[in-house]
């Protein structure tokens, strides 16, 4: 049954071997893009659990932390709320910060647990004075801090009293100083960004929830292991990284459909050779079908190391800890199904017009 | 093995091409009875491959009709299915699979049609064999000679035992022994299979090989072999 197939792939190496780079690129692309939007997703998530807190407040309107505004009116009313325990603000800024692009600062309480857990694995915890912080490993590195260095930041003077690990690249890719000084630094005045509630009990947080979307409508209230879920910001981001992987799966597609219509240009005549001594269009059909499937999951397969290589690079380059990539076995998965799809769906476009023309007229052209 | 070959019947065919600036076929009668063998002659450019085109339904004609065994050919359902039992078709330019070996470009045609990869690789082995190709069996088509491709060719054309055998210049590129070889081979087949024979060539030993001549010249077909002291006096391929 394989006959012709087998001959085709193994007697035209150059064919094979540039279809399955095609295969290959566009599956470890997709993969690899799903995985970043995964590991950006699972970074918040992380970082979140790690504040303990229960729910997570912030202004309904806003799409993230950072453009987030909770007025000090606002905190006096969650504090008043029933079954409400201890209401924590948290100033997050995102901004072009000690050189960097795009860095995260925390501005917290001097009494915040958030970084209870995090390792000093240089220097000391900052004092609440307003002229220290403490920088994330991540960040130390790639900008090259150590404790005990000063920096200048927005006209301020800084010391760096010491640096911390938390395994979560989004703490450790950023900083933390004290909520005044973060304030006033990033000019939030006296409001906040986001506010962590604890609650009394379990049982009483759904009760909170309702309180505060009844009496705060203007403010958005989640639990803190949904809160990334509605992360409005993460889910375009999702959505952008699953476009990109569509995106990639096009150019494989054309790629593909490419590869096979210049071979199929070539292969015309010999299409149209079999047609003439009698194959049935639906044989080769799945004669292309059958070469194509080959191709596709082959490359599906290929790409797995090659998007694993991806992600590992990413890992370790990724500017200041923000991406930090995760191959899943879902994404593996997804992602080898894809490219066996774009690689069949790139088979039809030039099978269709191998199979229409006259016979005689792709014997002629050879 | 039953004797019975294809009567074909075709009346005023035309074909043109770029656009009816070429005509390639006018008005052209043809009736060709079961079991005979026909050798076409003509001038270069006479329309002699496009008539066997037409005869196979390789393309179709812009006028007229074609009939095979009775049977219009625009009722034919699936032409290649046709083909695949009862036609062998030697191409004038061989159309061979370059990555194939001989003996896989013999077998192909029954491929298409499913069945027992070892007994068809029997079936064109032993044709290869009669033909006395049997020591190049295992070679690429690409590495072959014109003559051994030749060969491999009308060894295609036979394989799936046809009752009609379109031929275009069969003996257009091969020594003259090979070249009887090949029309004992096809005189084998018509005689044993009582199958028509439709033949193009420019010699008029083979032509006279066969049955009865029938001449084309631009476009137009006549009984007989037309001479004319207009015709070229070389034919291109001798
Ligand atoms: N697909 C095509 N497009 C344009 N012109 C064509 C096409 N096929 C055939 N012709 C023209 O039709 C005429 C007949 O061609 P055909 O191939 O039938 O000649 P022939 O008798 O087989 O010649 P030869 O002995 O050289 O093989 C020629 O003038 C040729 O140029
Ligand atoms: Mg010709």
């Amino acid at each position: 049954m394989m006959f012709l197939e087998s001959r085709n792939l193994l007697r035209r190496p150059r064919r094979t071997v540039l279809t399955l780079i095609g295969v290959t690129v566009g599956a470890a692309g997709y993969m690899t893009l799903l995985a970043a939007g995964a590991g950006l997703f699972a970074e918040f998530q992380d970082a979140i659990s790690l504040l303990g807190s229960d729910l997570v407040v912030q202004q309904a309107s806003a799409a993230t932390a950072w453009t987030s505004r909770i007025a000090p009116a606002d905190i006096r009313s969650l504090r008043s709320v029933p079954g409400v325990n201890r209401v924590t603000e948290v100033v997050v800024a995102a901004t072009r910060f000690l050189g960097q692009k795009y860095f995260i600062v925390f501005g917290l309480e001097p009494e915040s647990t958030i970084l209870a857990k995090a390792r000093i694995v240089d220097g000391r915890p900052y004092r609440a004075n307003g002229a220290e912080m403490m920088v994330g490993q991540r960040a130390a590195r790639a900008i090259g801090l150590a404790a005990g260095d000063r920096v200048e930041a927005r006209g301020r003077r800084f010391l760096i009293s010491g640096i911390y690990e938390t395994d979560r690249s989004i703490l450790d890719g950023g900083a933390v100083m004290n909520l005044e000084a973060a304030r006033s630094m990033f000019s939030y005045g006296v409001d906040t960004t986001v506010v962590f509630v604890d609650v009394k009990g379990p049982q009483a947080i759904d009760e909170v929830m309702l309180v505060i979307t009844d009496t705060l409508p203007h403010l958005e209230v989640s639990r803190s292991d949904m809160w990334v879920s509605t992360y409005e910001q993460f889910v375009v981001v999702r959505r952008f990284a699953r476009g990109l992987g569509v995106f990639a799966l096009l150019i494989t597609a054309m790629w593909v459909s490419n590869t096979l219509h210049v071979t199929i240009l070539e292969r015309r005549a010999e299409l149209a050779l079999l047609r003439a001594v009698g194959w049935r269009k639906r044989r080769i059909a799945v004669l292309v079908l059958r070469e194509g499937l080959a191709f596709s999951v082959v490359g599906g397969f290929t790409g797995i190391p090659v998007a694993a290589l991806i992600v590992w690079g990413l890992r370790n380059i990724g500017a200041a800890g923000i991406v930090s990539a995760k191959l899943s076995p879902e994404i593996v998965v997804e992602g080898v199904v894809i490219a066996v799809l774009a690689g069949l769906v790139g088979c039809v476009p030039p099978l269709v017009r191998a199979l229409r023309m006259q016979a005689l007229e792709a014997l002629r052209a050879t | 093995m039953p004797r019975d070959g294809v009567g074909v019947r075709a009346s005023g065919l035309r074909k043109t091409f770029d656009d009816g600036l070429v005509q390639a076929l006018v008005d052209v009668d043809l009736e060709i009875a079961p079991g005979e063998r026909l050798a076409i002659m003509g001038p270069t450019g006479s329309g002699k491959s496009t008539l066997l085109a037409l005869l196979a339904m390789l393309d179709s004609p812009d006028a007229g009709e074609i009939e095979l065994d009775g049977e219009s050919v625009s009722r034919i359902r699936c032409p290649e299915e046709w083909r695949a039992v009862h036609l062998g078709i030697v191409f004038q330019f061989h159309h061979l699979l370059a990555h194939l070996t001989a003996v896989e470009n013999v077998m192909l045609p029954l491929i298409g049609s499913g069945g027992r990869t070892r007994d068809i690789h029997r079936k064109a082995q032993n044709l290869l064999d009669s033909l006395g190709l049997g020591h190049r069996t295992l070679t690429r088509a690409a590495h072959l000679s014109g003559g051994e491709r030749q060969i491999t060719a009308v060894a295609r054309a036979l394989v799936n035992d046809p009752k009609l055998v379109l031929a275009d210049e069969p003996t257009g590129s091969v020594d003259s022994a090979t070249g009887e070889k090949i029309l004992e081979i096809l005189d084998e087949w018509s005689g044993r299979r009582g199958g028509t024979l439709v033949m193009v060539t420019h010699d008029p030993t083979v032509a006279s090989w066969s049955d009865r001549i029938v001449s084309l010249r631009d476009g137009r077909a006549y009984e007989g072999r037309v001479h004319c002291l207009t015709q070229p006096t070389a034919a291109p391929k001798f």
